[in-house]
């Protein structure tokens, strides 16, 4: 068996694979780089300039 | 061998990396992506800003532009990297499939070569200008200093770089730091000597007649520029085995430290309008070699943090062609990656920076169709789901394979994606057309080409057998 074959064999089951986006880490990406900028933006539409 | 010594071997090579051989915690995620983020492109980017935007406002939109081209980019590049440890190249397979993906890594050479190149052009040029405006040299040698120190900075990259990848978690965080700290120095000396309320009162230099469209050009270069992240933040959060806690170092790093040097150009745009964003040349002036040992320190640390995660990212990429894996070691692998820079930076370093623009454009139109694809796949087709045994096939019959290797979605996804980005902006003479005032100009091409890889994918009859042969085979 060859060294990549050993870690297709280890990632396919579900323990060894790193964790996927969840609920929390998508809100915590959507509050720092959507709503943050979204409201940055519309305060910055009021700027004079 | 112990686990932390396999760790270096293992992430120098094709293979995916498994959860206990990830080894960046959020510092030295934050360390890299800043560390990458920080180059004296920041300065000529803020320069930019200071033509259209004013300093509050330009501060904002840029700062808010970044953000926002963060949540694309993130959203494509991050979790299946995290997830299965793989990087950007490797992770195109499911949507261009697997000679499809050799698109992808000939446009991740293209562009990592020419943002190298980049960056070792402006280190020789700001370092040879410094010592220059310092009295340390004289203008007749400014020219073989310029490519002197950008073949040193390349000389530099290979070092650190020859031993793999733990150079990165090391020397990023110290590289990081001390850039941030030499930034805020910048900051306040410029602030001191203009003064805050100047800088704040002073006119944009050429604003367009239209507010609204200057302020949409400032966002769109802040949304394009963190999309050109694509390629640097796959091969770094590798690293780690978690999307969730990968956010916030690499919106740190990337969004937030990119965007407060991207405002001292701006910053220094506007005071000094000759400077063209760069604040060296002025600070020398100002302050003598004292402030000008800050700029030079800044310049190198900055410019060569930045290329050896860009040569990292590229050695990493061509390792994915199963032929260069076999028969180039990582020191070659490095090598090849730093040897076209070395050719522009001393052969066509003028004619490649005259058309710097055009470069900077082709990045910006193609890696937003990219995340499109990307993030349309992974989340709405898979599922967050990956076959991992067919992201490393490289034979027919694999999950990835298609037609001939090709996954046709995928290409029409891009080209639609290219064409609505032009649709709404010509990049290269920045003339907008109806409706990027409102959307810009990355943000449709994302969408249109995420909606039109979706469609595509459930239209075209073999590629729905494909979705539903991988969901059999995929566990619950």
């Amino acid at each position: 068996m060859t060294e990549l074959e050993r870690r297709l064999d280890l990632l396919e089951a579900p323990e060894n694979q790193g964790q996927p986006l969840d609920r929390t880490g998508f809100s915590l990406l959507a509050v720092l780089t959507l709503v943050l900028p979204v409201m940055m933006l519309l305060v910055g539409q009021v700027l004079p300039g | 061998m112990s686990e932390s010594n396999t760790s270096s071997v293992i992430a120098e090579d094709s293979l995916p990396m498994l959860p206990g051989q990830r080894s960046w915690g959020p510092l030295a995620l934050f360390g890299n992506s800043a560390s990458a983020a920080v180059a004296t492109w920041c300065f000529i980017t803020g320069g930019y800003v200071g033509y259209w935007l004013p300093a509050g406002k330009g501060a904002i939109a840029i700062t808010a532009g970044t953000l926002l081209g963060l949540f694309i980019m993130v959203l494509a590049a991050v979790p299946a990297s995290t997830r299965y440890g793989i990087e950007a190249v490797r992770s195109t397979r499911p949507q261009l499939g697997v000679r499809g993906s050799n698109v992808a890594l000939v446009l991740v050479m293209l562009i990592m070569a020419g943002w190298n190149a980049v960056l070792t052009i402006f280190l020789g040029r700001a370092a040879a200008s410094a010592l220059v405006t310092m009295g340390f040299l004289g203008e007749g040698a400014r020219g073989a200093a310029e490519t002197g120190f950008g073949i040193l900075g390349c000389a530099v990259v290979y070092v650190l770089l020859r031993r793999g990848p733990d150079t990165l978690r090391n020397v990023g965080p110290a590289i990081a730091i001390s850039v941030i700290a030499l930034s805020a120095a910048i900051m306040v000396i410029l602030v001191a000597n203009v003064g805050l309320d100047a800088i704040f009162a002073a006119r944009p230099l050429e604003p367009y007649p239209s507010g609204g469209l200057n302020y949409a050009l400032v966002v769109e270069l802040g949304i394009a520029g963190a999309i050109a992240w694509w390629p640097y933040v796959g091969g770094l959060t590798r690293f780690s085995t978690s999307t969730r806690k990968s956010i916030v170092p690499v919106v740190l790093g990337l969004g937030v430290t990119m965007s407060l040097v991207i405002i001292i150009g701006l910053f220094a745009s506007l005071a000094v309008p000759e400077s063209g964003g760069d604040p060296t040349a002025f600070l020398i002036k100002i302050g003598g070699p004292v402030f000008g040992v800050v700029a030079l320190g800044f310049i190198i640390l900055a410019n060569v943090g930045t290329t050896m995660i860009g040569v990292y990212v590229c050695a990493l990429a061509l390792k994915q062609v199963p032929a260069v894996d076999r028969r180039v070691s990582w020191k070659g692998s490095t090598a090849l990656s730093i040897l076209p820079v070395l050719v522009i930076l001393v052969f066509f370093a003028t004619p490649f920076m005259d058309n710097y623009g055009t470069f900077l454009a082709f990045a910006g139109v193609t890696l937003g169709p990219v995340c499109g694809i990307q993030i349309a796949d992974y989340y709405f087709i898979r599922r967050q789901r990956l076959d991992v045994r067919g992201l490393f096939s490289d034979k027919p019959g694999g999950a990835y394979w298609y037609f001939g290797g090709f996954n046709p979605a995928g290409f029409i996804g891009v080209v639609v994606g290219v064409a609505a980005y032009l649709a709404f902006l010509d990049p290269v003479h920045f003339i907008a057309q109806a409706g990027f005032e409102f959307l810009t100009a990355s943000i449709p091409a994302t969408a249109a080409a995420g909606i039109a890889y979706w469609i595509a994918m459930r239209a075209i009859p073999g590629l729905r057998r494909h979705q539903n042969e991988q969901a059999l085979r995929q566990p619950a």
